[in-house]
């Protein structure tokens, strides 16, 4: 499979070993990953703001990728950014829509992988991004669980898994939300920090070493609360503990 | 102007209170998941309450008449108000002509929302809340800050405090138990004094021309049984078609709000009991033009269950006095930019967009999905601060161009490892966060190292 | 006029006609209502008697609360008369015409009640109920309560003692109304 990397504009400036992790990880599995450098964003932070006119990202992202059979993209938030935003906001797109996916949902759903190359000893917590969640439905939500519909299973924690002995630790309220939320971030900043501080202290109370996440964008948030306060906690974006240490 | 930021802002000064205001609201979206569990059909259950809420705003105009002249022939007394205004002077009105110098009232988030009792004190009747939360926060002069449990955001401190200084009862005695005795033993002599009973509505079903009053506490029934004039305020949303859509919607009511499987009380009334009159007041107050927007017309659907506002982080951390509105929460944040851009604008971007507010809502409101269409109207509009705009200018012209992109990161990298500490000084990022390291390179510069 | 204001804003806002769904059928129970109900109502605070002996059950209900007050039995029809004082009552003894398990809820009229605050101020309320009267759920339930709606300007579903959790979420019983609820069945 000819795969096109879609790097989330702030991985690429801010935490590169989320991406590099990424593309180590598909080439593993054998296939072939390019990264489209006219790609720059997919224009999630303008959108949120309220932004309806999207024209020029729509035009930037289907000439970077249209040529790929698969975009596989290291971040939940951006992937339902281009499933469910991008057909409300143009007709653009719409084939490359449909092919692209966020990295756990890829390796699970389309590659079904059986076994990962990372290795892992510390106690692992990990931090739900509600756009995976609830948007992508990447796993189960708390809100709907139960015998009602068939719920789908947490693509990372089943990736988790398949680290020989590896160490899951289940915080309290497993899915609230980490209070990032973008601009949220730096509007709402009261709200935004006691909302982190809370995901930190469930993640602490069951004696988390590692705090994963689809989303490094929430784990920007948490560690910044983490580094500020110095708490024993580090952070590291699924990519990373999936690819280990591959070349 | 203080929105909603500014607001959290100052509830979140006393700890204290963010933690139980956490905690009490927590406690009632676990109760509903509980409960939620129980019924095998709930899924099932909110598309058909979905369904009848849509078919019913598409034919609004035939089930208000329907209803109207149903509830005329049982003998109620039928009126209609525009706005909060006449609703007000149509309750005045009424209360004048039975003469009545005091008047209890039941929690109704539509009296609220018209301001009715500081209305009415002005007019000298004083109003008695009969809800125990409404009325300890009466006593506080304070607002409800959650549709269903008004007093959400008070320890048993606190109340017993307001209790002991307005009730005379013992300040140093908290149990909860103690506490809603001193409340309901004063209540019940006002109930029974009272000749007018207000009331809202749950629910007011077109075929049978009656309505749906829903409490635990017995206060509507106590108070209705006990008085001569029942007056009860509905918005022109709270109509349902038939008898036999009636209990979709209390099977999800309870659950969604409490995590019991119903009210303790569902009171139906279709007429006057023998020697007294009913009244029922058909508010529009801008409820008719919500229904004009398309884009936002779902909001009415909106059973008052509050497990919008109990699951969202930024109610149980902000404190529902920060939307300074009748109805705070996810719910709160649609319906109310709708009656004041300018006041409410910031209320949609109180929000980080996780979702769970939808995924709890029992008429599939998709709450979230609300917020960011009312980000792109207030934007298109003009009603967004010139912060947020020049903010989006900027992230506009970095973001499109790969030039401009690479320099901007580039620099940004570049301050953050030099200058880390000014530069968290600069934002409000800063504050209580530090900002992430500083890679060497782009993934970018790395991916045209190691890779091409 | 309002009325017309109101309306014709209505109509000129509306959204296109949306089909009205049929009424709600909800999901076939094999198992016992009657297991389901006193299940449920023991959660929801009320108290289960199977009564052989009616007038048996019932005396040994109301005995205890013989201090608060005389008790009235609204089961039979010459009590409406005494039903209008506003004595405080210890026990309200009243047919349940309707039972529902999901909700371990009664539906009770006002047919023997000239105020019907009884089944509200009462410090107990006694409901009698037959095994016949007991329905899954509240669907069944309201095709049963329909004939007493069309016939009765109040009635309603009492489903436990009176209740608040408006103080800290802890749950507090008999707030305003009862602080005792029980359900008799009478099997004979």
């Amino acid at each position: 499979m000819n795969i096109g990397l879609f790097v989330p504009c702030f991985i690429d400036q801010l935490h590169p070993p989320a991406a590099i992790a990424t593309l180590r990880l598909l080439e593993h599995y054998g296939h072939s990953v390019a990264y489209p450098e006219s790609q720059v964003c997919c224009g999630q932070p303008v959108i949120n703001a309220g932004q309806s006119d999207i024209a020029e990202y729509a035009a930037r992202f289907e000439t970077s990728f249209e040529q790929y059979d698969a975009i596989v993209c290291p971040s939940a938030s951006c992937v339902a950014t281009i499933r469910h935003l991008y057909p409300q906001l143009t007709s653009r797109c719409a084939a490359v829509v449909e092919k692209t996916y966020e990295l756990c949902e890829f390796l699970v759903d389309k590659l079904a992988v059986a076994s990962v190359p990372g290795r892992c000893g510390d106690r692992i917590a990990v931090h739900q991004s509600c756009h995976g969640l609830r948007e992508l439905r990447l796993g189960p939500a708390s809100e709907l669980l139960g015998e009602h519909l068939p719920q789908p299973t947490d693509r990372l924690k089943q990736l988790l898994g398949m680290i020989p002995d590896v160490q899951l630790v289940t915080p309290a309220r497993p899915d609230e939300c980490c209070g990032f939320g973008g601009m949220f971030s730096v509007v709402e900043e009261t709200v935004s920090c006691l909302s982190g501080n809370a995901r930190l202290k469930a993640c602490l109370d069951v004696k988390a070493d590692i705090v994963t996440a689809t989303d490094w964008s929430c784990l920007m948030h948490l560690q910044g609360l983490a580094q500020r306060q110095k708490l024993p906690l580090r952070f590291q974006h699924a990519a990373e503990i999936l690819a280990g240490d591959l070349p | 102007m203080k929105g909603h930021p500014e607001r959290a802002a100052e509830f979140a000064k006393d700890a204290t209170r963010v933690e139980t205001t956490d905690r009490n609201m927590w406690t009632a979206r676990s109760s509903r998941d509980r409960a939620r569990a129980a019924v095998p059909d709930w899924e099932e259950l909110r598309t058909a309450a979905s369904t009848i809420k849509a078919h019913t705003m598409s034919r609004l105009d035939h089930y208000l008449t329907q209803f109207a002249d149903s509830a005329t022939a049982n003998g109620i007394h039928v009126h209609w108000a525009k706005d909060a205004e006449e609703h007000n002077q149509i309750v005045l009105k009424l209360l004048r002509e039975a003469e009545v110098t005091e008047v209890v009232k039941s929690k109704s988030m539509l009296t609220e929302e018209c301001e009715l009792n500081p209305f009415l004190e002005r007019n000298g009747i004083p109003v008695i809340d009969t809800d125990l939360g409404e009325r300890v926060v009466q006593l506080r002069e304070e607002a409800p800050s959650h549709i269903v449990t008004p007093a959400i955001h008070l320890n048993r401190g606190q109340i017993a405090q307001t209790l002991a200084e307005h009730l005379r009862s013992d300040p140093d005695n908290d149990d909860p138990h103690y506490l809603t005795s001193v409340v309901s033993k004063d209540l019940r002599g006002r109930i029974h004094r009272s000749k007018v009973a207000l009331t809202g509505v749950n629910y007011a079903v077109a075929e049978l021309g009656g309505i749906v009053i829903c409490t635990n506490e017995g206060n509507v029934d106590l108070a209705v049984a006990t008085s001569d004039i029942h007056i009860a305020s509905m918005g022109i949303e709270k109509i349902i078609p038939r008898l036999a859509d009636l209990p979709v919607f209390l099977r999800l009511l309870a659950r969604s709000a409490t995590g019991m499987p119903s009210t303790i009380y569902t009171s139906h009334f279709t007429g006057p009991r023998q020697d007294s009159t009913m009244h029922v007041i058909i508010v529009d107050n801008g409820r008719s033009q919500l229904l004009a927007d398309e884009d936002h017309r779902e909001a009415l659907h909106c059973i008052r269950c509050g497990a919008c506002a109990n699951t969202c982080h930024v109610t149980r951390r902000g404190g529902g006095h920060a939307y300074d509105f009748s109805t705070s929460g996810p719910i709160g944040s649609i319906v109310a930019p709708a009656r004041d851009h300018d006041r409410y604008g910031s209320l949609p971007f109180a929000c980080t967009l996780c979702g769970s507010c939808s995924d709890v809502c029992p008429v599939r409101i998709p709450l979230h999905r609300l917020h960011l269409s009312w980000r792109r109207r207030l934007l298109s509009q003009g009603h967004v601060s010139a912060d947020k705009r020049r903010l989006l200018a900027q992230m506009n012209m970095v973001l499109r161009t790969p030039q401009r992109y690479r320099l901007a990161g580039k620099a940004l990298r570049t301050a953050l490892r030099i200058a880390p500490g000014l530069l968290a000084r600069l934002s409000p990022w800063g504050k209580q966060r530090d900002l992430p390291p500083a890679p060497p390179e782009s993934f970018r510069d790395w991916y045209r190292k190691h890779r091409k | 006029m309002s009325r017309d204001a109101v309306l014709n804003a209505v109509r000129a806002g509306k959204p296109p006609k949306l089909p009205l769904p049929p009424p709600y059928s909800a999901p076939e129970r094999a198992d016992d209502p009657v297991a389901e109900f006193a299940r449920i109502l023991t959660i929801v605070g009320g108290h289960w008697h199977v009564a052989t002996d009616l007038a048996t059950t019932l005396a040994e209900i109301t005995g205890p609360l013989a201090e608060h007050g005389p008790v009235l039995d609204c089961t039979s029809a010459e009590t409406s008369e005494v039903a209008k004082s506003a004595t405080p009552r210890s026990a309200v003894i009243v047919d349940g015409r309707v039972g529902v398990a999901e909700m371990g809820a009664v539906w009770v009229g006002p047919t023997l009640l000239a105020r019907s605050y009884l089944p509200v101020v009462c410090h107990a309320l006694v409901v009698v109920i037959t095994r016949e009267a007991i329905v899954h759920s509240l669907h069944e339930g309201y095709a049963r309560a329909a004939q007493y709606l069309e016939d009765e300007p109040y009635g309603m579903w009492i489903a436990g003692p009176s209740k608040t959790a408006d103080i800290e979420k802890t749950l507090v019983i008999g707030a305003q109304g009862t602080a005792a609820h029980h359900i008799v069945l009478k099997t004979c």
